[in-house]
């Protein structure tokens, strides 16, 4: 039990570091034929902030009071030649940092982050000591492990289980 | 007679009060008369509560624009099923049918408990008459519907036109439903730390009454975002806005709850735990309505928005004062009655249930916390949109379903090596051949090819669970197998259908995979023009524009066809509402269990061409086909068991000897249990 809690924490990590992040494409580079893919990979990085919206991404919303002009903003700017961080950059400039779909790199991303990641350290040091503490308060005849209990080897069989679901339903039916 | 709505909400607040007061002096006294009295007023508050939601509906249906709320939500050109619904489309009538949903559950928690739980009772009446004095009190001083202007306006300015639609006619109050509800599972912690029956009796009685609103949230969230997928035109359903967080994270407390309580029941651990787990599922409605209506976070709900944020704050705060030191004075009290035998148990697998859950809700509450934060202390507004969600929340997700699967192939107490072996074996391999199914299928992304693999990996052990269970029946009767797995949902309502909830959670899951790769294009066309899109062609027929009451409309036409096969005719609307000067979009959508072909009319250049954003939206249907499956699962199992019947039967003929039926029932039922 111990390895598939370790390997479901080092899963769940890993999956996090390794994985790249479903909503996000490739770095796209400027060429001289422009797809609405390339244009949506920019904006996908940035947020509508028409105010009729609840902050939705520029890559998606369809108000022609911001996002379609800015969208067409971020394809002028691709054909002048202008990489993604750049246009991004140029947005920033103007709109301020909300206009970041993602908190800001630096200390903003870095506390948005580690914050989540922190907490499920936090829980699952409380329920490591959880256990721990139930463990300890198992009776010392028990904790001196050698033979099998009859439950657990007799749980093979077909009929155990059987007689193990009867016991489960009679003891928790309502 | 909108003076008969306030006059009602007027002694509705004072038979609230008095509730808590007659309740709590007659628990003290241990006055019977007092503490029925009590009871029956919040009874009262019901009626009264009624009468007052009653007159504000009549004011709304008779157009009688002097009253503010009225000319503020709704017109003459409304079709009558939003007129009905403008009841709760603003910030003031809302939060009056909200204390008239809390007077239901406060009523229908005093009758089915007239002889059951009697010392718990009188605090619990004494807990939710409180919050109902709360509801009246930000009624009658804060959003006051029955306000009248000081002359009568001809038309009213009309429902805002995003929530003209059938799903949000219902969704607030299947929503307000599930929020609401939550209140009647604390009130019994409540009921259960103040008069000292520490037992699992308020437990079970929890139980219960938390299914309930735990079902009316799931759906109301699901309602939503189906909404917001029909009218909102950006091609999703769930956008993690702060407010759909709000409602998310009660629901996901409250399922963490409903899988520890079953520790307690059968264990006697984790009682403090469960407190506090009650406690903060009741808390987050309360944080979440405060979020919704405060203003303190930018939302599209921002139509329900007013000047009650400090009267929340001091309401929460005093509550979870008064809660914690309750619990604190109790602790001794809560002590486990049981130890751990394995760690390879259904224990464990249940508190790492519990750890990811509110890890999740955690994650869900920081990122809706963080703007509002960083705003506070650095100036600096931030905005944490869907990608920084999606990419905490899906490998969090990942590990959730990873335990939905894992949880049922553990023994409680202990699992012995050979049995999980043989537990996992048909798992293992269901999660392999979904896998490579999904990898050979489609091209997919990394995360998706786990998702459903995952989700091949719970549906086969619940499908283990089922086959078991089917196989020991027959064994045991010699019943069919099919007659064995009716049996099995009849009789073990609680079990086999809390394994059906756990399969409409892969039909969510599956849904929700497809996200991962649908695909999005802008396009202009032309009228008679046809373009290719993946493997449909698109063909633009036709814009046409008309001219209703209080709205433009702009509907075009258009055919699509895959591989030279018509499959239906498409019309986009986009619609222009005078009063409130809003653009709306209707989306059209041909819709399959494989995808939505999803087409919004973005706008019309007046030159015979039109600007079109189309969806490819991967396996939605999964989403809309779990939600119904989840609703019809949770219902099944809470609906009332033989045994259930037995005992309402009981409590029916102690009527009979009412003095008596008290006695048995000093904590608990009349039957044992």
């Amino acid at each position: 039990m111990r390895h598939l809690i370790l390997w479901f924490f080092a899963f769940a990590c890993a999956s996090a570091v390794v994985l790249p992040p479903p909503a996000h494409a490739a770095e796209a580079a400027p060429e001289a034929s422009l797809t609405p893919e390339q244009i949506k990979e920019v904006a996908s990085d940035l947020v509508c902030l028409c105010g009729s919206c609840p902050r939705e991404s520029l890559a998606t919303c369809i108000c022609t009071a911001f996002a379609v002009p800015q969208r067409e903003a971020i394809g002028r700017a691709l054909t002048a030649g202008q990489g993604r961080e750049q246009i991004v950059e140029e947005f920033v400039a103007r709109f301020g940092v909300m206009v970041l779909a993602e908190p800001p790199p630096g200390g903003y991303r870095l506390v948005g982050w580690l914050t989540p990641a922190a907490i499920l350290l936090v829980g699952i040091v409380v329920v490591r000591s959880v256990l721990v503490s139930w463990r300890r308060r198992a009776p010392k005849p028990e904790t001196t492990v050698a033979p099998p209990s009859p439950a657990s080897a007799a749980d093979r069989t077909g009929s155990s289980y059987e007689e193990q679901l009867k016991r489960d339903l009679d003891a928790f039916e309502n | 007679m909108i003076d008969v709505g306030y006059f009602a909400l007027c002694l509705a607040l004072a038979m609230a009060g008095y509730a808590v007061f007659a309740s709590i002096l007659g628990a003290r006294r241990d006055d019977e008369g007092l503490i029925r009295s009590g009871e029956n007023a919040v009874l009262a508050v019901f009626g009264l509560l009624s009468t007052s939601v009653g007159s504000l509906w009549y004011a709304i249906l008779t157009h009688d624009f002097q009253v503010e709320y009225v000319y503020e939500n709704s017109n003459l050109s409304m079709p009558i099923q939003y007129v009905v619904a403008s009841l709760w489309g603003g910030q003031n009538g809302s939060v009056l049918f909200w204390g008239w949903v809390l007077s239901v559950y406060s009523s229908a928690v005093v009758l089915f408990n007239r002889y059951r739980y009697r010392a718990l009772m009188p605090y619990v009446v004494s807990g939710l008459a409180g919050y109902s004095f709360f509801f009246c009190l930000l009624n009658l001083f804060v959003t006051d519907p029955f306000q009248q202007l000081p002359f009568s306006p001809a038309d009213g300015r009309g429902l805002n036109p995003i929530l003209q639609h059938p799903y949000m006619a219902i969704h607030p109050p299947i929503l307000y439903a599930g929020m609401v509800g939550m209140s009647v599972p604390f009130a019994f912690a409540m009921g259960a730390l103040m008069s000292g029956h520490l037992d699992n009796s308020w437990l079970r009685a929890a139980r219960r009454w938390l299914l309930i609103p735990w079902t009316f949230l799931g759906a109301g969230n699901l309602l939503g975002g189906a909404w917001a997928y029909l009218e909102l035109g950006w091609g999703g359903y769930w956008g993690w806005d702060p407010v759909e967080n709000a409602a998310f994270m009660p629901w996901l407390a409250a399922t963490a709850l409903l899988h520890s309580m079953m520790i307690q029941e059968r264990k006697g651990m984790l009682k403090v735990w469960n407190m506090i787990l009650v406690f903060f599922t009741y808390g987050m409605t309360v944080f979440g309505t405060f979020l919704t209506r405060s203003g303190v976070v930018s939302s599209v709900h921002s139509f329900a928005q007013s000047n009650v944020g400090p009267f929340f704050v001091v309401f929460m705060a005093v509550t979870a004062l008064i809660a914690i030191s309750l619990l604190v004075v109790r602790l001794p009290q809560l002590k486990s009655e049981n130890h751990l035998e394995s760690l390879a148990s259904r224990e464990t697998a249940f508190l790492l249930n519990n750890w990811i859950l509110l890890g999740i809700l955690f994650a869900v509450l920081w990122g809706t916390l963080f703007p509002v934060l960083s705003e506070a202390f650095t100036g600096d507004k931030i905005t944490v949109g869907a990608p920084f969600f999606n990419s905490v929340i899906t490998p969090l997700s990942m590990g959730l379903l990873l335990l939905t699967g894992a949880g049922p192939l553990f023994a409680w107490r202990r699992t012995s090596p050979a049995s999980l072996k043989h537990n996992f074996a048909v798992p293992i391999a269901a999660t392999a051949v979904t896998a490579s199914a999904a990898a050979l299928l489609y091209e997919l992304h990394a995360y998706a090819i786990i998702s459903l693999g995952l989700c091949g990996f719970v549906a086969a052990s619940v499908g283990l669970e089922f086959y078991r269970g089917m196989r020991s029946r027959h064994h045991s009767t010699g019943e069919s197998y099919l007659r064995a797995l009716t049996g099995l949902l009849a009789k073990s309502k609680r079990r086999y259908g809390g394994y059906v909830v756990h399969l409409s959670i892969i039909l969510l899951f599956v849904g929700f995979t497809g996200q991962a790769f649908g695909t999005d294009r802008e396009m202009v066309l032309r009228y008679g023009e046809t373009k290719r899109i993946r493997d449909y062609e698109v063909t633009f027929e036709t814009l046409a524009h008309s001219e209703e009451p209080g709205v433009t409309i702009s509907a075009a036409a258009l055919s699509l066809h895959r591989q030279g096969e018509f499959l239906c005719t498409l019309l986009p609307e986009r619609r222009f509402y005078h009063s409130s000067e809003q653009n709306t979009t209707e989306v059209a959508i041909y819709s399959t269990f494989r995808e939505d072909f999803y087409l919004i009319l973005v706008g019309d250049a007046g030159d015979g061409s039109a600007m079109f954003q189309i969806y490819l939206n991967p396996l939605v249907n999964w989403v809309w086909a779990g939600g119904i499956l989840f609703v019809l699962s949770s219902l099944w199992t809470m609906w009332p068991t033989r045994r259930d019947r037995s005992l309402a039967a009981a409590d029916r003929a102690s009527l009979r000897d009412p003095a008596l039926a008290i006695r048995q029932s000093v904590v608990g039922s009349t039957v044992p249990s």
